[in-house]
């Protein structure tokens, strides 16, 4: 039987992937989950918008100022700052996983981790690609997976003293506590299917 | 948490990430060079483009005066032609404006420019933007003590001075940006002057200062001092008995919001949280808002006077640098660097505790400390172990798409902003009252629609109405001399021929006078008379 860090370690990690399957499983009940995908017309809307405003809106300026080229890195910034939203990962993975996951971040950076680094990077480059990716269900599920194995990193960061273990237990229950009474993952889905 | 890599020889430390070769690099050297021979120069010059990009069209944008301002000007304005504010009270410690009770510096530094220039927009606006240059010499000095790098600083104050967030503040009267700028004098006068008491006084003097210029300093001034204490509380506990001459400042510096409690809470009760549902997850959720990508990089304040339409508070080629910093920050064991940290994780609180966020004005406490982390990624790339055209390659990036940025922020700012946030700004009051300053005297009395908010204070502003005059009559937001505001809808009751100005939708007389347009050729407002 593994007992002292070790144990509480694996405890720990126990209790972090229960919460997180559960919240996986929560959300697979959902009919549509949010699209970040690029949407063409309204891209096109922001280019007219933007040459209202200018003095000569069909002359040479205002065409380089506003065109699909200038506003679609604005349109993709919108998408990836969607998906990266402090508010939007403490729905998806709750305060626990959102403390878990910046924790990590600190631990991997701090201890400079290669494999943390490694793990940093592909996670980044996945939030770039889910911006991509037409069906948001997969990029969701991805995403979600991808978040939640990020906070495991923290887990050498709570069992080093009692009181951030008391920390850990007590965000746990009030993650779980809070899917269950916003079962209705106001940010994350567009509808809920009810069975 | 200690970095185990430090204590590993420095080869081994070696990895092929190049975030993890930074930290070695002490941030406490001054490059040699041309910078090194002329580094005033440098500094000059920075303060020169704040100045100019403060200064530039700062009476013709933002496009109009908004009600905030015109009645911060009038009340100055009638400080001092007569002592009393617009309600007749005598040099008042709280100015009740229309009703949340201003604090006494969001006047007061308004009357030495108004006694210079007179009541006109420029002169309203110009202590603002003095207070956002010296905010960019400040953000130099206190980056030059806690990093101990006259590059960094150099660079904490270009970015400072080229801010959007900074200079949407620093261009219109409010007194947010005086309110940060006490701030930013106080912890630098701090940090300079640590070991002795002379520095805590300052630090005290100023934050007293901020707590009488904005309401917000009622949360951030207390929150800062206590992670001041905190931070420092070594150097601040060997002081002893010397804490009380700072504490009875502090003190002192309270006493107008003492007396006037009740007052001084109007503000804070209309917009703060303990007016909501579930005040605990709104502030939660505030608090997260302030760190969204999207409100920092991409869109912004969605309020149009905080922010211009398509730009987010921050440059998006800071972003990356941002990053660097902060990891840069973690990664090394000096102290003072952490205090940047600290500040950065507290700053959300002031506006997280009101509504809507996020907020760029209530935020205001953030500057300048994400330029100076973007100051320190810029520090990391130049000093990481990188190939001279690896770090040229990246530097060249950053630059490109850092000019591009700030071109379309003067683009977006000079050539949109006046007409697409005309609005916001409550455009349209000037034209009117520029109209009916011409035709004064035609009229027996001048009725005008109170539909879009407090227009006798616009009255009164570009009327340049005689505060001797209007403070004896009473009720004066419903009328004064032959003016008179109304609701829905107007009755004569002073007969003889009336001007009457109502939005382009109500119900007005038919002889149509004038039309006003705001600057996005919207039609505001109609001037009719009667028959």
């Amino acid at each position: 039987m593994l007992t002292g860090k070790k144990g509480l370690k694996i405890l720990l990690a126990g209790l972090l992937a229960g919460l997180f399957c559960f919240r996986i499983w929560q959300s697979t009940d959902c009919v549509n989950f949010r699209s970040f995908t690029f949407d063409n017309r309204r891209i096109t809307a922001t280019v007219e918008a933007g040459r209202r405003y200018e003095t000569n809106p069909d002359g040479l300026l205002s065409k380089l100022a506003h065109n699909k080229f200038t506003v679609a890195p604005y349109e993709f910034g919108l998408n990836l700052s969607a998906l990266l939203d402090p508010k939007y990962l403490l729905d998806l993975i709750g305060p626990l996983g959102l403390a878990a996951a910046l924790i990590a971040v600190y631990y991997i950076v701090s201890q400079r981790s290669k494999a943390g680094l490694i793990y940093l990077a592909v996670l980044t480059l996945v939030q770039i690609l889910a911006t991509l990716f037409t069906s948001s269900k997969t990029d969701m599920l991805i995403l979600c997976v991808l978040w939640f194995l990020l906070g495991f990193w923290s887990l050498n960061f709570f069992v080093k003293t009692k009181a951030r273990l008391i920390v850990f237990v007590v965000l746990w229950a009030y993650s779980l506590w809070l899917f269950f009474i916003t079962w209705q993952l106001p940010l994350i889905c567009n509808e809920i299917l009810f069975k | 948490m200690k970095s185990s890599l430090s204590k590993l020889p420095r080869a081994e430390a070696r990895g092929i990430f190049f975030l993890a070769r930074f930290g070695y690099h002490p941030i406490g050297q001054w490059p040699k060079g041309f910078l090194a021979r002329n580094k005033y120069i440098w500094l000059l010059l920075i303060l020169a483009l704040a100045f100019a990009l403060r200064f530039y069209q700062l009476g013709q944008n933002p496009p109009h005066l908004n009600w905030d301002e015109a009645s911060n000007s009038y009340n100055a304005n009638s400080i001092l032609k007569t002592g009393k504010d617009e309600y007749g009270r005598f040099m008042p410690v709280l100015f009740k404006s229309f009703g949340d009770y201003n604090l006494a510096l969001s006047v007061y530094p308004i009357v030495p420019s108004i006694a210079i220039f007179g009541l006109n927009q420029f002169a309203v606006r110009l202590p603002s933007a003095l207070f956002g240059v010296v905010f960019v010499l400040f953000t130099y000095l206190l980056t030059l003590k806690l990093l101990k790098n006259r590059f960094t600083a150099l660079m904490a104050a270009f970015l400072i001075a080229i801010s959007p967030w900074h200079l949407q503040f620093s261009r219109y009267d409010h007194e947010a940006n005086f309110m940060q700028t006490f701030i930013l004098v106080g912890l630098t006068a701090y940090f300079y002057l640590r070991k002795k008491i002379t520095g805590l006084i300052l630090l005290v003097l100023f934050f007293g200062l901020a707590l009488n210029s904005y309401h917000g300093a009622k949360v951030w001034v207390p929150v800062l001092l206590l992670f001041m204490t905190i931070f420092d509380r070594k150097n601040i506990l060997k002081f002893k008995f010397k804490l009380i001459l700072p504490a009875l400042i502090l003190f002192a510096f309270c006493l107008p919001i003492i007396a006037n409690f009740q007052n001084s809470l109007i503000r804070g009760q209309s917009v703060g949280i303990t007016s909501q549902k579930q005040p605990i997850s709104t502030f939660v959720s505030g608090y997260l808002d302030h760190y969204s990508l999207n409100f920092l990089f991409n869109a912004g304040d969605t309020i149009g006077r905080h922010a211009v339409t398509g730009m987010g508070e921050l440059y998006v080629f800071e972003l990356p640098l941002i990053l660097l910093g902060i990891i840069a920050v973690v990664a090394r064991k000096e102290k003072l660097p952490k205090f940047l940290l600290g500040w950065l994780l507290l700053a959300a609180i002031p506006a997280a505790l009101a509504t809507p966020t996020p907020h760029a004005l209530r935020a205001i406490t953030f500057l300048p400390v994400w330029d100076i982390f973007a100051t320190i990624g810029i520090y990391a790339i130049k000093t990481a172990k990188l190939a001279r055209w690896t770090k040229a390659t990246v530097f060249l990036v950053i630059g490109v798409i850092g000019l591009y940025n700030f071109i379309t922020y003067l683009h977006l700012y000079y050539s949109h902003y006046p007409r697409q946030r005309a609005v916001d700004w409550q455009d349209g009051h000037r034209q009117v009252f520029a109209y009916i300053k011409e035709h004064e005297s035609e009229y027996n009395s001048i009725a005008i629609s109170n539909y879009y908010g407090h227009p006798y204070i616009f009255a009164l502003f570009y009327l340049g109405y005689d505060p001797a005059l209007y403070r004896p009559q009473k009720d004066g937001q419903n009328g004064f001399g032959k003016y008179e505001f109304f609701g829905s809808s107007w009755s004569q009751t002073v007969p003889g021929k009336a001007l009457i100005v109502t939005p382009f939708w109500q119900a007005h007389p038919p002889k149509v006078l004038k039309q006003i347009y705001t600057a996005d050729r919207d039609l505001r407002y109609i001037i009719s008379e009667t028959q």
